[in-house]
């Protein structure tokens, strides 16, 4: 009897999963997955937002020297920050005029979305978020996700009608192709999932690479713009028997803490 | 009529708790314990307590609210949850009939071990025919591997805790059922 009962089930429940998986390619179960979804975000989003304040909290100063030295290390970072942004508006304005005088024509235009970080994905061994804008907002598979309109995080890697997800730099399975701005340009990749810190690989063993040097997107994937932030060298691995060395990067962004962030897509 | 609308919203109380359970473990630990996953524990401890028609009504339910907010394509966590606790119960019933707490830890074990396989076989032929952005490294295998022992762990610090008020779990009742 016991026997016969868990057999009914095993097959009401299989034949469930194939019905269901079937109508969600069909897209009939598009409402109701919108309704279900509805249910659980606040407790993503009350969670999320636990995860970051307890982070927030964490930050703290062991002695008033220790926070006086920092105070002094941030005025002076403000400091070059202020005249650095100063140069940045005189070539920008330059190279304004420039590209008028050339008439040169940018093929594609971006544009940042705004979006609210829901949560975590619910899979424990990725590091991916969930946001509350999707497809009908115009955004697709592969587009940059980024803070401060110009520190990258990650690229979405699915998309929904209402919510997309968005694979962090941390992730195991991220990678971008990156340059770090030094006198050879080197080009390599950005690979996650060595904790904290993200490691950039095949870079050609002969070029120079110091620590410090700034690491940004190459341009060269599409969908995703030159010149997006990623971080700062801070180790390099140059062995005599690999082939290419390796940098580890210390991220502009703490990928553990974001409530809003920005996602590029290109301007229609 | 009443008693069933009790049950009815007894179970959806128990499986919405456990499903809010997983989103606080997932989104407040820190790494590493942040790979505990807490449905998988539970509904191998229900698959202990020999609910097994129970335990494939819940992975359904669990699985559909899972595919809402996860990476992989539609269907990849449902049909693996499925086949895994169909495993599970093959290997709970002729292999590891034992149940003292070190066999039940082995089992969880093994069973988020065949979890996995079966994800990442999943995974594989959805992005082969459906689209792409799944790619294994050395490093995905060691989440996994993070997440097999620590809910492993976890099973075993429920069960002993448990052992101790559900008969079914106490190997000192098995003789006498």
């Amino acid at each position: 009897m016991r026997k016969s009962n868990v057999q009914k089930a095993t097959f009401a429940v299989g034949g469930i999963i194939l019905f269901l998986v079937f109508f969600n390619y069909l897209g009939w179960l598009n409402f109701a997955k919108k309704s279900l979804r509805q249910i659980f975000i606040p407790f993503i989003r009350q969670s999320g937002e636990f995860s970051v304040k307890i982070k927030d909290d964490y930050e703290f100063f062991q002695n008033r020297e220790q926070f006086f030295n920092a105070y002094r290390v941030a005025q002076l970072t403000l400091q070059k920050r202020d005249e650095n942004e100063a140069k940045l508006k005189l070539l920008e304005e330059e190279n304004m005029e420039l590209k008028r005088m050339l008439n040169f024509k940018e093929k594609n235009k971006y544009e940042i979305l705004l979006t609210k970080v829901i949560g975590n994905n619910l899979e424990g061994t990725e590091k991916t978020i969930i946001i509350d804008r999707g497809e009908n907002e115009g955004i697709k598979i592969g587009d940059p996700a980024v803070i401060e309109e110009g520190i990258l995080i990650g690229k979405v890697i699915k998309t929904e009608k209402d919510i997309s997800i968005v694979r962090l730099l941390s992730d195991n399975q991220s990678k971008v192709a990156t340059t770090i701005i030094n006198r050879e340009k080197s080009l390599g990749v950005v690979e996650g999932g060595y904790g904290l810190s993200v490691r950039m690989n095949f870079i050609p063993r002969n070029e120079t690479v110091k620590i410090g040097d700034l690491v940004v997107t190459s341009g060269l994937e599409q969908d995703t713009p030159r010149g997006l932030l990623i971080g700062k060298v801070a180790a390099i691995e140059n062995e005599a028997y690999q082939p290419f060395q390796q940098a580890i990067l210390t991220p502009s962004a703490d990928y553990t803490r974001f409530i809003y962030i920005g996602i590029i897509v290109l301007r229609k | 009529m009443f008693k069933f609308f009790i049950r009815f919203l007894s179970n959806f109380f128990l499986l919405a708790g456990i499903f809010i359970a997983h989103i606080w473990v997932n989104n407040v630990l820190p790494y590493p314990f942040d790979h505990i996953n807490i449905i998988f524990a539970f509904l191998f401890l229900f698959l202990l307590m020999e609910k097994i028609e129970q335990t494939l009504w819940y992975a359904l339910i669990f699985g559909l609210w899972l595919e809402l907010f996860v990476s992989s394509s539609f269907g990849v966590t449902l049909i693996s949850l499925y086949f895994c606790l169909l495993t599970t119960v093959w290997l709970l019933t002729y292999f590891l009939t034992n149940r003292s707490f070190y066999i039940v830890t082995l089992a969880a074990a093994a069973s988020m071990f065949i979890y996995r396989i079966y994800f990442l076989g999943l995974n594989s032929i959805f992005n082969f025919f459906i689209k792409k952005n799944f790619l294994y490294t050395s490093r995905t295998i060691a989440d996994y591997a993070y997440e097999m022992a620590l809910t492993a762990l976890f099973v075993m610090v429920t069960f002993l805790f448990l052992s101790v008020w559900l008969k079914k779990l106490n190997p000192k009742y098995v003789g006498r059922i």
